[in-house]
């Protein structure tokens, strides 16, 4: 009886699975959030009105390695792992669909087409900029460690706020915007 | 109307248009994108009834009824914040917003659920606190949010002002320095008119031939002799008291920033990193006096003997002057251009070089890791990366430099030519006398040299403007935990704790303690248990007043730690950690750290009692051996045991164990438990074990879980509610069973 007991407590609640378009497939739900159904780790059909989906390699790798997870408290928004999804390009189209609009969202970083206007006083950056997502007053500090290069040729810069930005070519922009971003490279 | 954000004139008319009765709602929130996630605006509306959303670009109104409100939440994303509504059983993502109005969402939310509960909100309310995020001035965020100074507003002069004032301070010698840097310049001023016009027209070319005498020439070559030796010896006398008080000026700021750093919250460290701030107190004020010894005084001096020496030439030759200055515009647009690049070039190398530093700094602490994975060449090629950016950033000042100032040099040279080739005609025309050519001469070469002065001293302007800066950054920094003026000693400390709902996030996006609430009575002693990470250090943190809690309150014996005096706390609450430190010191310092006017008696005492006293007799000089700092090594649990002792010696009213005994064997740990039992009588003590053995004292037991208490009560009642404790009880039971066999 007792042995039984402490089995069942040892019994994890949920197995993080593979997951595939063969086991479930997500949703943009009413309310505008992303739900899912799927085979659970006991070979159930389980249905979640809200699930949350994170990147491994949100700056490397994409579209590949998301965490499906329960929502959890009120603030943290991390719960148990329900799953992993290997590749999103091998997902049906309307999952997808569904869990980009839940990705864009939660990795908001506008890409920057255009510096508009520039000014340094005090290690201080004022950066005036078109983004994707429309125009911004943006303010960076310590710019050696806040606007940095990757190996792929993205700039990724992040404001005094925590917000990030991308310029994914910066050979792509305006001379004059070049010209501003340049120093910081 | 609660202070949050006002609506402009277009949304309460369009309220209006739509029949929404503006006079009902409470708060105001503008968000800064919209559903589609572009920036735009969109605002949410609050009143007891009703809850309003609108999209200021098509003006889409949704309402919502409060009745049906289940609740709401922040989904804090990466960079944004989703505001999700719980709305008659289902979820519904309403708006958005960037981390710039996070901390206004958040009191949205806690403002909604108090509606929620019933509450009302008061526009004092603490919530609306720490909102003026934006320079009233140019309307830019602040840069550094705890500083509220507006960098972008503030000037340079009274950077510079300011970092006069540490030199003004010492009047003596500011007073010999300038009065020597005038005298100079008399003299300076008077030796050209001596060698030239004295020495040439008036003793050696008189213009009656019999007036030629002898002793008038010695008299000349004389005073020549006596204005140079004049002139070395105020310069000796002006660079000593100079020295002087660049050195005491430098003192005195390494010293500011020493203490203001201080008294900074912990927050400001780990926003730093180690290396950076050493760079700050040393390299910067350097800079600074480097700027004050060998600029300032020079300043002084080369823009009177500029003026004057400008003013002979043109008096004794105009067109010989007017040559002389052809080339200062043509310098002065070089300057202009160059020195703004050569500004941003310093920034750069400043940047690159403390990233150096932070990486040696770093490599230093953990070289126990590095050669533990076999890294040294890795670490080696990494350190060279950054030494090769450095360089980098390096060149670039040097070819910036190279390229602005020989320019500059040879201007000058040239139009120093035409005059003598100028003076040259107009002696042998004899429309000037050699004398008073030589006199040119040497006034030309008083006239040029401040001018490549000038170009040099903008230089370094700039490059102490930039450490001054970073110097002030440090001092201006405002301690976040910040003692109220008011604050003063309860009498009578018994060392009650009670936490009311306290909720705590170092980073908005990760809460760490969420509505904790508790009471720890007098002399009660308490464990906390929970996975690591689940916040328990953090509760120590926050009753040290380390940080200061983000909602809710904390208080001992009925007062908010906000209200006690700092020194209060930390007299009466003693910790002792997992993270030990050793000072560079003495066993004795290191164990009298906390209250250096014990006794020996009492040092032996606590050391015995923590079980250090045995080791510590076996250290070569017994309690006056030097250890810490690299000097000699001891054990983990030798050093954990020095800081029991520190900890028992301040014999405080709150005792809090932090995984204290963790790095002890078995054995030891009993020993210490003991002490500790005997020790604690009577005081408050909170013990944070993941080992249950370590809390088998305690009263009360509370698990925490995801920054929550999930489980509270005595062992036996914890036991027979199986719910977490009970998990870790029979695995650690389990773990000893499979030991035993």
């Amino acid at each position: 009886m007792e042995e039984k007991n402490i089995e069942q407590l040892f019994e994890p609640k949920r197995v993080s699975i593979e997951l595939t378009k063969d086991n479930a497939s997500f949703k943009v739900n009413e309310g505008g959030l992303v739900s899912m159904d799927f085979v659970n780790h006991k070979g159930e059909q389980e249905h979640l009105d809200r699930v949350v989906i994170f990147r491994s390699f949100p700056i490397t790798n994409p579209d590949e390695f998301l965490s499906v997870r329960e929502p959890d408290s009120k603030m943290a928004g991390r719960g148990k792992e329900l799953g992993m999804i290997r590749r999103l390009d091998d997902m049906d189209e309307e999952s997808r669909k569904a869990i980009l609009v839940e990705l864009n969202v939660r990795y908001f970083s506008p890409e920057i087409t255009k510096i508009k206007s520039f000014k340094a006083k005090f290690g201080y950056q004022y950066w005036g900029v078109v983004t994707s997502s429309g125009e911004a007053e943006i303010v960076v500090t310590n710019p050696f460690v806040n606007i940095r290069m990757l190996e792929d040729g993205r700039v990724l810069m992040k404001d005094i706020e925590g917000n990030n930005f991308v310029i994914s070519k910066v050979g792509a922009l305006d001379a004059q915007s070049r010209k501003y971003i340049e120093i910081y490279l | 109307m609660l202070p949050l954000d006002k609506p402009s004139e277009k949304i309460l008319q369009l309220l209006d248009e739509r029949s929404v009765d503006t006079g009902s709602i409470d708060i105001y929130l503008k968000l800064d994108l919209n559903a589609e996630g572009r920036y735009g605006v969109v605002w949410l509306f609050l009143s007891k009834k009703h809850l309003y959303c609108l999209e200021d670009e098509n003006e889409k109104l949704s309402i919502w009824e409060m009745e049906k409100v289940g609740g709401m939440t922040i989904d804090s994303l990466c960079t944004t914040n989703r505001v999700v509504l719980d709305y008659d059983g289902q979820s519904y993502a309403i708006a958005m917003g960037t981390n710039a109005v996070k901390k206004k969402l958040f009191c949205f939310v806690e403002v909604l659920q108090r509606y929620l509960e019933g509450e009302s909100v008061d526009d004092d309310d603490k919530i609306f606190e720490n909102f003026e995020m934006y320079c009233p001035k140019c309307g830019k965020p602040y840069t550094d949010r705890q500083r509220k100074v507006c960098i972008d507003c503030l000037d340079k002069k009274a950077l510079y002002s300011r970092v006069l004032k540490y030199f003004t301070r010492y009047k003596k010698q500011m007073v010999i320095v300038i009065v020597t840097a005038l005298l100079s310049c008399v003299l300076t001023m008077v030796s050209p008119w001596l060698t030239g016009k004295l020495l040439f027209d008036m003793v050696l070319n008189p213009k009656e031939p019999n007036d030629f005498i002898r002793g008038n020439v010695l008299l000349g070559v004389g005073s020549i002799f006596l204005c140079a030796a004049g002139l070395v010896l105020l310069q000796i006398i002006r660079r000593r008291a100079n020295a002087t008080v660049s050195n005491l000026a430098t003192r005195d700021m390494k010293h500011d920033v020493f203490r203001n750093m201080q008294n900074l919250s912990l927050s400001f460290f780990n926003n730093n990193q180690t290396g950076k701030l050493i760079t700050r107190v040393d390299t910067d004020a350097l800079n600074i006096r480097g700027f004050f010894n060998d600029s300032v005084p020079a300043l002084i001096i080369n823009v009177i003997t500029f003026i004057c020496a400008a003013v002979m030439m043109f008096i004794s030759n105009p067109q010989m002057a007017l040559v002389v200055f052809i080339p200062v515009p043509i310098i002065v647009i070089i300057l202009r251009k160059g020195l703004p690049r050569l500004d941003m070039a310093y920034t750069l190398r400043h940047g690159k070089r403390s990233s150096m530093m932070a990486m040696l700094n770093d490599n230093l602490v953990g070289i126990r890791v590095v050669k533990a994975f076999a890294k040294e060449d890795a670490e080696s090629a990494r350190f060279s990366r950054l030494a090769e950016k450095y360089n980098k950033a390096s060149l670039k000042v040097n070819a910036l430099h190279l390229l602005v100032f020989p320019l500059i040099a040879y201007l000058i040279r040239v139009s120093g030519k035409a005059v003598w080739g100028l003076g040259g005609i107009m002696v042998m025309d004899k429309a000037m006398g050699f004398g008073e050519f030589l006199t040119f001469i040497e006034l030309t070469m008083l006239i040029f040299s401040p001018l490549t002065f000038f170009s040099t001293v903008a230089d370094s302007f700039t490059n102490t403007l930039n450490s001054a800066q970073r110097v002030f950054d440090v001092l201006d920094a405002v301690p976040e935990i910040r003692e109220k003026p008011d604050a003063h000693e309860p009498e009578n400390f018994r060392g009650g704790i009670s936490f009311d709902n306290v909720g705590f996030y170092y980073n908005a996006n990760r809460p760490i303690l969420k509505n904790v609430s508790f009471e720890v009575s007098p002399g009660e002693s308490i464990g906390l248990v929970g996975r690591t990470g689940a916040g328990k250090t953090t509760i120590v943190n926050l009753i040290l007043r380390l940080y200061d809690v983000c909602s809710g309150s904390i208080k001992v014996d009925g007062v908010d730690v906000k209200d006690l005096p700092k020194d209060f706390i930390r007299k009466n609450m003693a910790v002792v950690s997992q993270e030990v430190f050793i000072f560079r010191g003495t066993v004795m310092e290191n164990i009298r750290y906390a209250k250096p006017e014990a006794t020996n008696e009492e040092v032996i005492a606590a050391a015995k009692a923590a079980n250090a006293h045995d080791f510590i007799m076996n250290l070569p000089a017994g309690y006056e051996t030097v250890i810490g700092g690299g000097t000699r090594a001891l054990s983990g649990g030798e050093k954990q045991r020095v800081s029991i002792a520190r900890a028992l010696l301040m014999d405080p009213k709150i005792l809090i164990l932090d995984e204290a005994t963790a790095a002890m064997d078995t054995e030891t740990e009993r020993l210490i438990q003991e002490a500790i039992t005997n020790l604690s009588k009577g005081k408050t003590t909170i013990t944070i074990a993941h080992r249950l053995s370590t809390l088998k004292d305690c009263d009360t037991l509370y698990v925490i879980e995801n920054g929550r208490i999930a489980e509270r009560g005595s062992h036996k009642e914890l036991l027979d509610q199986k719910g977490i404790f009970y998990k870790l009880y029979t695995l650690q039971i389990d773990a000893m069973k499979k030991v035993i066999g």
